[in-house]
This record gives C-alpha cells, structure tokens and sequence, in this order.
C-alpha cells in the first residue's frame, strides 16, 4: 500500500529525514517511536503534503501512485488522512459544514455522487453512536474552544467519517490523561479493519498498550533505526532513547 | 436526533445551498431598455426647484431643499485622506430620472418590463410570489415603483412607503422627523443629498407596535448619467419594533456612477431597529474602470430610554464605499450596535465604520467590523466611540478584524477613542492579518479543495456578522462574498 | 505670522527671517486633540523680549546620574546641528532649523554613543526658550543607553522646542529612558527620529510626569531586516497638564517587529492624547507589530483620547492593537479590603501596580528604584487621591 524508499527531507534548509525506509501493508498497524527532533511529525506533514515538507529525493508510492506529485487535498482524496498532533482551530466554520464539505469534495475527486443532508445525517448519527462522542461537537465551530481531548477525538471522528486508506495518528496520545486516551485509542480500534492500514507516531509506549501494533519502528536522526514488534516498544520504555543512541554509536 | 445536531446540519445543507451557486461575476449587470424621463444634467436652484415640482412637495419642503443647495454651494468636498477618486463633476450628473409609464394606482399596474427586471433581480413583486413575511419597497432610479403588503402593513397601524409619497400623507411626521438626525449642513453628501433627494423609503411604526414583518427596500441604479439620491426615514416610537432590510444593485457601466443617500433613524423609549444592508452597487471591473461611487450618510437616534439601534451591513459593491452608520446614544440604557463586513477585490476602496456617541447615562455600544482586501483593494475602517461626561456607566466594545488575501491590497484600522467620563469601560481590539497557513492546509489535508478552503475561512470569519442577517439576507451575503472573492485566490 | 512661531523664530536676523507657515489647528488631523491657543497665548505675553538662543545649560540635579553612574553633557548648547525639515511636522521643523542658523550651528556634529550618555534639557532659570537638536548615532554592533532628562525651570513659563535624530548601527541596541519631569509651568514640542538598520533594536522607555504641556512625536523607522523596536510610555497626569504621544512605526522592509506598550493615567483636569500607528510597506512581509494601550481615567473633568492605527500594505504580517479605557478592577479593590486594607490604600495600591508594571519593559534594572521613586512620588502627590471614580 505505501511505499517509502531513501526519503530525504530537508525542512527550513535543515535535513529532518535522512533516508527513510519504510513498506506498509493494508491492515498493518505500524507505531513510529523515537525523541524529540527525530523527525516524527516531519514524516506525517510530508505524506499529508504540507507546504515546506517537500522531498529533496526518495520516492513515496501509495498504492501505486506517485504520493509527492500529488496536491495534499487529492492526497486526501486518494485515501491519507493525518490526525494532527495540533488540530486547527477554525472559527465560525461550523464543524459539521465543514466534515461535509470535505467528504463531498472527495467524493467528487473520485467520480462518487456528494452525498445529500439525509445520507450525510445517518452515516453522522452511526459513526457518533459507534464512537460514542456527544453531538453538541457537531454545532462548534471546528476545533474552535476544545479542549485537548475534545480535538483528538474529532480528528477520530473525521477519520471515521472519510474512512481512509491509510491513517497517519501524530502523537494523538500526548495532552491527554488517561482516561482520555483510552476512548480515543478505542476509537482508533474500532476503525481496524483488514483494509486499513494505520501509522502511529508517538513518543511513549503508553499509548501501544491500548493500540497494540503489528510493527514498532525506532526513528532517530531522521532514520529508521531499529524495527521489531511490539516488544521493542516495551523495551524502549524500560530503556529509554538512550540505549538507541550507545547502540549507533557501537555500530559506528 | 437531537434538535442541536439536526440544527447543524440543517446550517451545513443551507451552506451547500451557496456552494452550488453559480460560478460568475457580477451577475446584476444588465440594464434594462425602458422610456425614461431624464432632467437634462446640471445643478442649479431651478434643478432643485423643479425635483420639488416633479414630486408636487410643499412649499416648506421646496424651501427646505433650496436652503440645503445654497449651504452646500458654501462647502467644500471632504479630503479623502485614504481614497484614490477622480473628482466629481456633479454638473455632469442628470438629478432626476423616471420610468415614464410609471404612475400606478397599484402593483397591477405596474410597467410589466419593470415588473420583469426586479424578477430577475430576484426581487419578485407580486406577492404570491414573495416568501411571507416580507414587504418590499422597490425603488428605480429616482422613483419607487411600489410598494408590496401595504394593507396587511396598514392594518397593524404600521406605515411603509415611498418618502415621496410620505410627504403628501404624513406631512406632520415627516416636518417632525426630516433632517433631525442628519442635518442638510452635516456633511458635503448630506448637503447635496438634502437639495436633490429623490426617493427612497418612509416608515412609521406607532407605539407599541411590532412590525409584523420584515420590511425591504431594493435599490436600483439604470439609467446612464444619473446619480441616485435616496433618503429614507424610519421612526419607531415608544415599545416598537422593526427589522428593516436594505439591498440595491446598478448596471455593469464604464463611467463612475455616483450614489448618496442619507438614512435617519430615530427610536423612542423601548423601541428597537435593526437595519441590514447587502450592498452591491456595480463595483468596477476587474482593472477598476467604472462603478458606483457609494457615499452614504446613516445615523440613528437613540431617543427613547433603553431604545436599540442595531446597524449590520455586508458591503461587497461599489467602486468607492464612504459610509459610517452611527448611533447617538441619548436615551438613559439604550444601546447600538454595528456589524459590518467589507470586501474589497481588484481596485475597489472602502473606508466605512461607525460612530458610537455614547450621551446618556448606562449607553452601551457593540462593534464588530470584519474587512477582508483582496487583490488591489484597500479597506478601511476608521470609526469614532465618544463617551461624553454625562454617559456614566457607558460601556463600549470593538473588535476590529482584517483579512488579507494577496499581495498588493492593503488593510488599514482607524478607531478613535475619546473618554469624558471616569465611570465608562472601553475596549477595543484589533488584528490584521492573512489567512493562516495551518487552516488553509488543515483544510486541504482533508480534501477540500484551495478555494473552496479560503471561502470556508472567509465565511467563518464572517460569521458573527452573519449571524446577526435575517436568514434570507445571510445566504445572499456568503453568496456575495463568495462572488466578490472569485480569482482572488492562488 | 503666529506669535509662537515667531518666538520660536525670534532670533533670526531680519534679512534671513522667512514667513513661517502657521501653527496647526485642531483640524490638522495629527493635531487633533492638542491645541496649541494656550500656549501661543502665552508666547504671546512674554512680550518682544529677546530670546538668548544659548541660555541652555546642564544643570547637575540629574534623577538618574548616580543611579547609572552617569556624568552630565550639555550637547544642546555644545552641538547643537541643523536637521533637514521633517515631513509631518513642518511647522515647528521650519522654526528649528531658523533657530539653529540664527544660534550659528552648522550641520553634521553627529554624535557618537559609544558610552552611556545623560542628557539634560532644562532651562536656566529665568530662561523662556529652550531650543534644542541633535544627531546621535549608535555604532554597529554596539550597545548604548541615552538617558534625556526634562527638568523642571522654576515657576516661570518656559518652552522647550526639542529635535533629535538618532540612527541606529546593525545589529546595535540602544536602550532610551526619556524622563520628563519638568515643572507644570513648562511646555515641551519635542520630536524624535530614530532609524534602525538590520538588526538593531530600540527599546525607549519614557516617562512623563510632571510638565504643563507636552508634545512628543516619536517616529520609528524599522529600515533594516531583523529590527526590532519595543516602545514603552507612561503617562501620569492630573491638574491641568496635557500630555500628547505620537508614536509612529514604519515598518519599511520585510521582518521586523515591534512591541508598544502604552499606559495613561489621568486625574484632575488634565488630558492624556496618543495615537499610535503602525504602518506596513508594501511587500514587508514577515512583520510582527503588537501595540497596546490602557487608560485608567479617574476624575469627571479629565480626558483620554486614543487613537491607534493600522495602516498595512504587506499580507504576510501579524498586526495588533488593543485600547482600553476604565477604572480599577472593583474585585481587585474588593479583594484587598477584604485583607484589611482601606479602600484608599487600596485604590492607591492598584493604580501604582497599573503604572509599575510597565517597568519590567526597562531592562536597565539600575534604573528601577528611581523612576518606582518618580511614579510613587507622583501618585502620593496629585494623582488618585481624590474620591475620582
């Protein structure tokens, strides 16, 4: 489904990703660990096609498709959705409006009809109902006065609504307390099907013990470094980045 | 399903409604072919005179009028401090013009063509034909053409209809109320206005009455060479209350076409106006050869104890917008407020707010001012909040906002702030800045595509204005603004 | 021709004087809320006594020489230089310059601020007219600190007409602390001109407290990239005073910044004017400009006029002004009496934490006792001890 081979990005005339590696499958849930500065949410912002984050060489194939030549908004589209570490705030935009603005205009980018009011408010009151959030998230404007938790789990809900093909969760755990992080990690589950693959970017083990992956990838200066199960999550914990950091060096 | 969420979607189904509209410029460019009768272009007393005589007006009110040309000969224009504008010849300019067929007894006899023209403007005037609950005054150049639920109106005591008209059935009110508000040597607009009015809405509502419905007037400019001259009067007295809408539209024309209206309000103890406006005269094409030049006087006199004036206007037209709807806050407890958006695109120029003159004791006043500058447009605003000694307890608050899409516009934010009374709490804020970049790719990364992404954020920065628009009006509104922003993006 | 430009002209020799153009009225937009009858009335009974051009002097009371270790320069009458007619003011420009040939002062005395300078502008007692201009210049890279102290003349009328232009090196700092804490019997016209090339900051800091009349037009000019100006003013008014601050930002090319914080405080008869602007050139993306300004009015017959000013013409920028006009915080008074404390104090309390605040702006930290001692000086004096609001 994705395929990144020797991705270098360079960010602000800063090299972030220094060839990246990385084969997802549908259904695989890969988790992306690593410190601060690794170059984590550089990886999600350049799938998403965000302005700034362009590759200065590697390839990104999703499902056959050049990924980079692709505007972001067709990238969406073609089934990438990046739940943002920072969900943007919007105001007077109605939440609602706005989720089916982005579903029909999807919709029209792959030749599907735009789904009317009565469709839209049954497949809303479903993905609500499965995902148990309150609808009075519905009536704000986007993002606009949530609180932490309150954005993490809209950006599960908008990934409910538009049910893509791969979803890029960028640090959705951190701000949140516990038990914030069990329902959205709940959420995240109940999205698992064998078509979807998911990528989670995150800095603690914590959240791998709810959403538990298929693959734990180690990234460190702008590399994978170190991949396993999700052992190695487990490992890290008890270790720290520290014990990447003597093992490069051994390796050196 | 809850109310709220079906409340919501109910919103986003009204919003889609927009997205559909038809992708295209100014779309009320057409003129209509009609037999006008046009005053030969000029201004004198006799040009005066003979505006009085065309509309069989009172001696007093002839007099009126010429006091107001001679002490308008006396001033001087004001000095744009931030307009670019050729000067006016106001010698070039035809003060009258009128459908000749125009003297209907009733709708019915109505001139079919003109009849015809307001269908396509969307401003049907059979009645059948109006959703309910609004009365509309029409007005074509320098006549109303009619004026719809006058009897339904006149059954709840409330008065609707053209100044011109108002003056020969009310003279007492209109002696009473005329020139109150807006004095004939307010300004150099108003001056000229005052001598060469031409027609323009009266209403009257009378104690305690509620005005069952909204009232609308439609403004249209067509004939060539003309300037429109509107003056309109709305007077509510004591525990009345109106909501009075506003929109007028002009042909796609070359030469500036000049337009100057005076709006004088006055509420009594406890009454309430709430006036909109879509305005969208003809603005120029896109290098800013011809369109309106918009020069309006429209204050409000909160008289009355804990009275309200409420102003919101969305301004999308006109070359040049000049306009300030004010509020004098006389009344102990009243209070005004003024929502505004202004757009300018390719060459247009707006320099419009308020004035807040806060006088009696407990006044409150409210702005919000949202001005997006697209392309080579300026926006402006430049208001005034005065707390005068005797306003104690006077509260004011501003919010100011500018958006800015492009390069070469620019966005400029004038408040004065004057306090004469320890007692009084001011705040005012503004920002000016352009659309972000963490909403526009926020946006994208959901599959929205750029433009339709920058009129979403447009339209939510709209929104507290908006949302004070009758409903009606505010679907026109986002349509407007969606319209007005077309190639102002990437 | 008005008698105060006249005056301000007066030592002209009579083959050189040249109509003047008039005084401003208030409807000259920038002179809207300040004007000048009063004072050219009183231009006006001082009569067609001559003007001694050079009746300047350092005076050694300086408020902050100890405190900052400074010594005194009299550069008013030691260096005074011509300066080129000034756009937005011509009127008093015109008046300086025929001063300055009059007094005999040649152009191109730049000085250099390589140490700390103190700078003292006061009459000498007795003296009518203070007339002074000046040139600095901070080096490249250097770091500065201009202290302008205001002194008060005595009880007699006096005018101080101030000119100065100080260009600012790359990647200089200049610290200002402009304190003017003349006599109410004085009157101050006084314009500075500062200009920043790349990366440089100004950070002026300006206190005014004690003068009849004042005018300050400070102009800014963000002329390099990377410039920063960070402007901080206090105001502390009662009596009759006026005080007028025109501050003026240009933001002239792309990235810079600039952060202004405003406070007035106004009692008694007196009136508090400032007009802000800030203003963005075509294409100076990347500019970040932050202005505020709180007004505490505390007396029926005082009044506070504001005017901030957005004037931008680049899209790439963030730009903001907020304006405030009130009382105390009734719950902050409430608060404190409900500790015991007396509604006097307390109200004393809040309105010096409102002034104080801004001295955490002032990074010359030496100077905090003095100007706390100023502001406390000045409350304790005139300012809020009247049941006003």
């Amino acid at each position: 489904m994705l395929e990144i081979k020797d991705l270098h990005v360079t960010v602000a005339n800063r090299a972030i990703l220094k060839g990246l590696n990385l084969q997802v499958n549908p259904g695989e849930v890969h988790a992306i660990m690593g410190p601060n500065g690794a170059g984590k949410s550089t990886l999600g912002y350049t799938l998403a096609g965000r302005e700034g984050y362009e590759a200065a060489s590697g390839s990104v194939q999703f499902n056959g498709q050049d990924l980079l030549a692709l505007e972001p908004q067709a990238r969406a589209a073609e089934g990438v959705f990046l739940a943002f570490q920072y969900p943007v705030e919007i105001p007077g935009v109605n939440n609602t409006y706005f989720l089916r603005a982005a579903l029909n205009a999807q919709r029209k980018y792959r030749g599907e009809p735009e789904i009317d009011a009565r469709e839209f408010l049954s497949l809303v009151r479903q993905k609500l109902n499965v995902l148990h959030i309150k609808d009075d998230l519905l009536q704000r404007a986007v993002n606009e006065g949530f609180s932490g938790g309150e954005k993490k789990r809209n950006e599960i809900f908008q990934m409910a609504m538009l049910e893509p093909k791969l979803a890029i969760l960028d640090e959705t755990d951190s701000g949140l307390d516990i038990d914030a992080l069990k329902r959205v990690a709940e959420g995240v589950n109940l999205l698992r099907t064998p078509e979807r693959a998911f990528i989670v970017i995150t800095h603690y083990q914590r959240l791998l013990d709810y959403i538990v992956p298929d693959f734990v990838h180690v990234l460190a200066d702008g590399k994978i470094v170190q991949s396993g199960d999700k052992d190695l999550a487990l490992k890290l914990e008890d270790e720290g980045y520290a014990w990447i950091k003597q093992r490069k060096m051994v390796e050196a | 399903m809850n109310q709220a969420l079906n409340e919501a979607v109910v919103e986003s189904t009204g919003m889609a409604v927009v997205d559909d509209a038809l992708r295209r410029s100014y779309a009320h460019g057409f003129s209509t072919d009609i037999e006008t009768e046009l005053f030969a272009k000029g201004l004198s007393e006799a040009t005066v005179r003979a505006i009085s005589a065309k509309k069989n007006e009172p001696e007093w009110l002839c007099e009126w009028r010429l006091a107001a040309y001679r002490h308008w000969l006396t001033m001087t224009p004001p000095d744009w401090a931030k307009l670019r504008l050729e000067p006016i010849d106001f010698q070039a300019i035809s003060y009258y013009a009128a459908p000749k067929r125009n003297q209907p007894k009733s709708l019915d006899e109505v001139d079919p063509k003109l009849l015809e023209t307001f269908e396509k403007l969307g401003v049907p005037l059979h009645e059948r034909a109006r959703l309910a609950g609004v009365a509309v005054d029409v007005v074509f150049d320098s006549v109303s053409v009619g004026t719809t639920f006058k009897k339904e109106l006149a059954e709840a005591g409330v008065v609707f209809c053209a100044i011109s008209e108002a003056v020969r059935t009310h003279p007492e009110i209109i002696k009473q109320y005329l020139g109150t508000v807006v004095s004939t040597a307010d300004n150099y607009f108003a001056a000229l206005n005052s001598a060469v009015f031409s027609d323009g809405s009266f209403v009257f509502i009378p104690k305690g009455v509620r005005c069952p419905m909204e009232l609308s007037t439609y403004f249209r400019i067509n004939a060539r060479d003309t300037g429109q001259f509107e003056r309109t009067l709305i007077i509510c007295e004591d525990d009345a209350y109106v909501s009075y809408l506003e929109g007028c539209t002009a042909p796609m024309r070359d030469e500036n076409q000049l337009h100057a209206a005076v709006v004088e309000l006055v509420t009594l103890a406890r009454a309430e106006i709430k006036y909109s406006t879509v305005q969208n005269w003809y603005p120029g094409d896109e290098n800013g050869k011809g369109g309106i030049y918009n020069f309006v006087t429209k204050r409000g006199e909160c008289r009355g104890e804990r009275s309200k004036i409420s102003w919101t206007q969305v301004e999308t037209g006109s070359a040049i917008t000049w306009k300030y709807p004010s509020c004098v806050l006389i009344g102990a407890h009243s209070s005004g407020e003024f929502y505004s958006v202004a757009l300018t695109h390719h060459y247009q120029q707006a320099d419009t707010g308020t004035k807040m003159i806060h006088i009696g004791a407990h006044t409150k006043s409210k702005i919000i001012s949202k001005g997006i500058s697209a392309g080579r447009g300026q926006n402006t605003y430049r208001g005034l909040v005065k707390i005068e000694k005797s306003a104690i307890g006077a509260r004011n608050f501003t919010q100011c906002d500018s958006l800015l899409i492009g390069k070469q516009c620019g966005a400029h934010t004038f408040p004065y702030i004057e306090v004469k009374q320890p007692n009084a709490v001011l705040e005012h804020e503004a920002t000016t800045s352009k659309i972000s970049d963490d909403q526009l790719f926020y946006c994208l990364s959901r599959g929205i595509s750029e433009e339709d992404a920058v009129s979403l954020i447009v339209d939510g920065f709209c929104k507290q204005v908006f949302k004070e628009l009758p409903m009606e009006f505010a679907v026109e509104a986002r349509k407007l603004l969606e319209v007005s922003l077309e190639g102002a993006v990437g | 021709m008005s008698q105060l430009l006249h005056a301000l002209s007066g030592a002209l020799p009579a083959p050189l004087r040249e109509p003047l153009p008039g005084l401003p009225s208030t409807r000259t937009e920038a002179w809207r809320y300040s004007p000048l009858r009063a004072l050219e009335a009183k231009v006006r009974a001082w009569g067609a006594q001559p003007v001694d051009a050079k009746n300047v002097s350092a005076l050694d009371r300086s408020l902050l020489a100890n405190a900052l270790a400074l010594a005194p320069h009299d550069l008013a009458a030691a260096n005074g230089a011509v300066l080129t007619t000034t756009p937005l003011n011509p009127h008093f420009a015109a008046a300086r310059s025929a001063f300055a040939q009059a007094a005999g002062l040649s152009r191109g005395s730049t000085h250099a601020l390589h140490a700390p300078m103190l700078w003292i502008c006061a009459p000498q007692l007795g003296a009518k007219l203070v007339q002074a201009q000046q040139q600095f210049s901070v080096p490249d890279g250097s770091q500065a600190l201009l202290v302008i102290e205001q002194h008060d003349g005595g009880a007699i009328d006096s005018l101080t007409n101030l000119l100065y232009q100080i260009d600012v090196g790359a990647s200089a700092t200049l610290d200002v602390l402009h304190l003017q804490c003349a006599g109410a019997a004085q009157s101050v016209i006084e314009r500075s001109e500062i200009t920043l090339a790349a990366d440089a900051t100004v950070n002026y800091f300006e206190l005014q407290c004690g003068l009849g009349w004042a005018r300050h037009e400070l102009s800014i000019a963000l002329a390099g990239s990377g410039s920063c100006a960070n402007v901080t003013a206090l105001s502390l008014l009662s009596a009759r005073q006026h005080a007028d601050v025109q501050l003026s930002l240009w933001h002239q090319v792309p990235n810079t910044r600039s952060s202004t914080r405003v406070k007035a405080i106004a009692d008694g008869r007196s009136r508090s004017v400032f007009n802000g602007k800030i203003w963005v050139a075509p294409g100076s993306d990347g500019t970040d400009a932050q202005l505020k300004t709180n007004n505490l009015l505390l007396s029926e017959t005082a009044e506070i006029d504001a005017k901030p000013e957005l004037e931008i013409y680049a899209e790439e920028v963030s730009c903001s002004h907020g304006a405030t006009v009130g009382q105390l915080d009734e719950r902050a008074l409430f608060y404190l009496q409900s500790r015991g404390i007396a509604p006097a104090d307390a109200r004393k309390m809040l309105i010096y934490a409102f002034a104080a605040e801004l001295l955490s702006r002032v990074d010359t930290v030496a100077a905090h006792p003095v100007i706390k001692q100023l502001i406390q000086n000045r409350l304790a004096d005139q300012i809020g001890v009247g049941d006003g609001a």
